[in-house]
């Protein structure tokens, strides 16, 4: 190559074009190599400083290959593009997904009674491990769809209908969200459940009105007792208070003959005083007394004296009152 | 011709330094590779990480997926041992456990979906054929939906292992559910099955309406017995106390007594049916004459 780097005549333009590149590097190597350090430390700086913001967390690959999939919130230094590449995810939040069937519908499954019901349920998750989130397995939320509707169906197809529409839905969260984990956990996809929510069970819309009937029945004998309860209740009180008035009859009637009682006992007495201070006088006034009210209202018969009645009557108390 | 030396040795130098920069390749961390050496495979197979093989064109680089791969089948009508259909909806989680042996036998993934496919369905046509409905279905019992997909998995493992070099981490049942043709009959079962639950409540219902009826009856009566029997002993005790009370009194002069009970008696039996008769010289005659 010549050092005056005159082009000689005669040449392909394309080695004119690399020979007079050469000389031109030549003639400016501190400036060239200048250009070179700065475009370099661009690059760095560009793709070799980043950070990691607040609920976020960083996966560093080097030459492919995962050197650290914790990487926290912050200003953080790599190799610049080519050698290491960052990946960030947002792994703070619970992230919530939705279970249906293949096309949005409600999921059909049959209960241990043979009986058909719908659902849909959502499932709440998050991203535990970074790793296995991004690099384990092809798509962590297919895999958590799957391992739930297969959960799913494990705890449906144990219970009758009437617990899986009513007193069940607990217990199939609870049973979902644990077998579910346990098959996320089994394959590594660095996701975890937070929870399982069934939003709607339901039977066919062909069968829904016969569903509807058993409730209907099911309010109407509550009715039914409800009903029968509040007549005992009326009976009761009102046997109470009759049995009130039949005790409360019956001292009525024992205070007024203990005072009738009292009443002739002190009759009674009083006649005694009488009695004692005239005795004679007083008999022989209470027989007269006793004839002038009786025999009015009678026959007399006076039989001649020694005739013989064909009836005795003796009317005379056994003690002659008057002498 | 010193120039055209130059040239030469510069256009060398370039294709040098690009031949040997086929020498590197990097594998991602969701990659295994193998390296073919004139198409030929070589054993080793190649995790995440730089790596160096022989240059173009001596080696070249096959990339396989390393991650688990999830292949979900369409539902499959299948037999049980009892001739009841059911449809069931199965998952497999696979991953190439063999690349070498994948990349000669299926070598995409489409390929050995279709393998799987064919294992899984047959294997689980035949376990579902062993097993009676009542082993998938039962309210309260015990259920052997996780032994039969564990046992499918595990055969179709096997199989897949060794002709395909595909690992199956898991095999599980993610829909069991009745063919749509017996949908209607189900349906009109389960309607039969409510109307009959809604009349046993409703008999429930009345059951115990009655049964509240009649204990209130019971109740009632014994309510008013009681108070009957304590009536009569308020006019009991009231009883006593007046005879008490007249005792008391009367014990003072029995005689008197007597002389006063007699002449009442007289009062009330003497009426006007009453005929006496008397001795012309009767005392009561002569009483009456003043005598």
């Amino acid at each position: 190559m010549g050092s005056d780097g005159r082009v000689p005549a005669g040449e392909p333009p394309s080695v004119a074009f690399i020979r007079g590149a050469a000389g031109w590097l030549k003639r400016h190597r501190l400036r060239v190599l200048a250009a070179a350090l700065a475009a370099g430390l661009a690059l760095w700086l560009t793709t070799g400083l980043y950070t990691v913001g607040n609920g976020e967390s960083g996966a560093l690959r080097r030459f492919g290959r995962l050197v650290d999939d914790a990487i926290g919130p912050g200003l953080h230094v790599s190799l610049p593009a080519g050698v290491d590449e960052m990946t960030k995810v947002r792994t703070g939040e619970v992230l919530r997904r939705e279970v249906a069937g293949d096309f949005g519908e409600p999921l059909a499954l049959v209960t241990g009674d043979e009986n058909l019901i719908e659902t849909t349920l959502v499932v709440q998750y998050k991203i535990t491990s970074l790793g296995p989130y991004l690099f384990r397995s092809e798509d962590p939320s297919a895999f958590l769809e799957q391992a739930v509707r297969a959960a799913l169906v494990d705890a449906v197809v144990r219970m009758p209908v009437d617990d899986v529409l009513t007193s069940g839905k607990a217990k199939i969260q609870n049973e979902v969200r644990r077998s579910a984990q346990a098959m996320l956990q089994t394959y590594g996809t660095g996701l975890s459940l937070v929870a399982v929510n069934l939003q709607t069970v339901t039977p066919p819309s062909e069968a829904a009105d016969a569903f509807h009937q058993v409730s209907d029945a099911r309010a109407e004998a509550a009715r039914m007792i409800n009903e029968a309860e509040s007549r005992r209740g009326r009976m009761v009180n009102l046997a109470r208070g009759e049995a009130a008035g039949l005790v409360g009859q019956a001292s009525s009637w024992a205070a007024a003959r203990i005072q009738k009682a009292r009443g002739a006992a002190e009759r009674f007495e009083r006649l005694l005083v009488q009695e004692r201070r005239t005795p004679e006088q007083t008999r022989t006034d209470f027989y007269l007394e006793t004839l002038r009210k009786a025999l009015p209202r009678t026959r007399i018969i006076v039989l001649p004296r020694g005739a013989r009645p064909r009836v005795d009557v003796n009317l005379m108390p056994s003690r002659d009152p008057t002498p | 011709m010193n120039r055209i030396r130059r040239a030469l040795i510069l256009a060398g130098t370039a294709m040098a330094a690009a031949l040997l920069l086929t020498a590197f390749y990097t594998v991602g961390e969701t990659e295994m590779a193998i390296v073919t050496r004139f198409g030929r495979p070589l054993p080793h197979v190649a995790r995440p990480g730089l790596h160096v093989k022989l240059p173009w064109p001596v080696d070249s680089v096959v990339r396989l997926d390393a991650r688990l791969l999830i292949f979900d089948g369409e539902p499959t009508e299948m037999l049980t041992a009892d001739k009841k259909n059911v449809l069931i909806d199965s998952f497999v989680c696979w991953r190439i456990a063999d690349p070498l042996l994948f990349a000669q036998t299926v070598k995409t993934r489409a390929e050995a979906e279709a393998r799987l496919l064919d294992l899984s369905s047959s294997e689980m046509g035949a376990a579902v054929g062993r097993e009676p409905m009542e082993s998938f279905l039962r309210a309260g019992g015990p259920v052997k939906l996780r032994a039969v997909s564990r046992r499918v998995g595990a055969a179709v493992g096997a199989l897949a292992r060794h002709s395909f070099g595909i690992a199956v981490l898991d095999l599980q049942i993610s829909g069991f559910n009745l063919p749509p043709q017996n949908r209607a009959s189900v349906i009109e079962r389960m309607r039969a099955e409510r109307a009959r639950i809604a009349t046993g409540y409703r008999s429930e219902g009345e059951e115990a309406a009655l049964k509240i009826q009649a204990e209130a009856a019971a109740e009632r009566e014994k309510i008013l017995s009681e108070a009957r029997a304590q009536a009569e002993a308020v006019r009991g005790q009231g009883e006593a106390e007046a005879l008490r009370t007249f005792a008391d009194a009367y014990s003072k002069d029995p005689d008197f007594y007597r002389f006063l009970r007699s002449l009442e008696s007289y009062e009330t039996i003497l009426d006007d049916k009453t005929t006496i008769f008397l001795q012309s010289d009767s005392k009561l005659l002569k009483a009456l004459d003043g005598q």
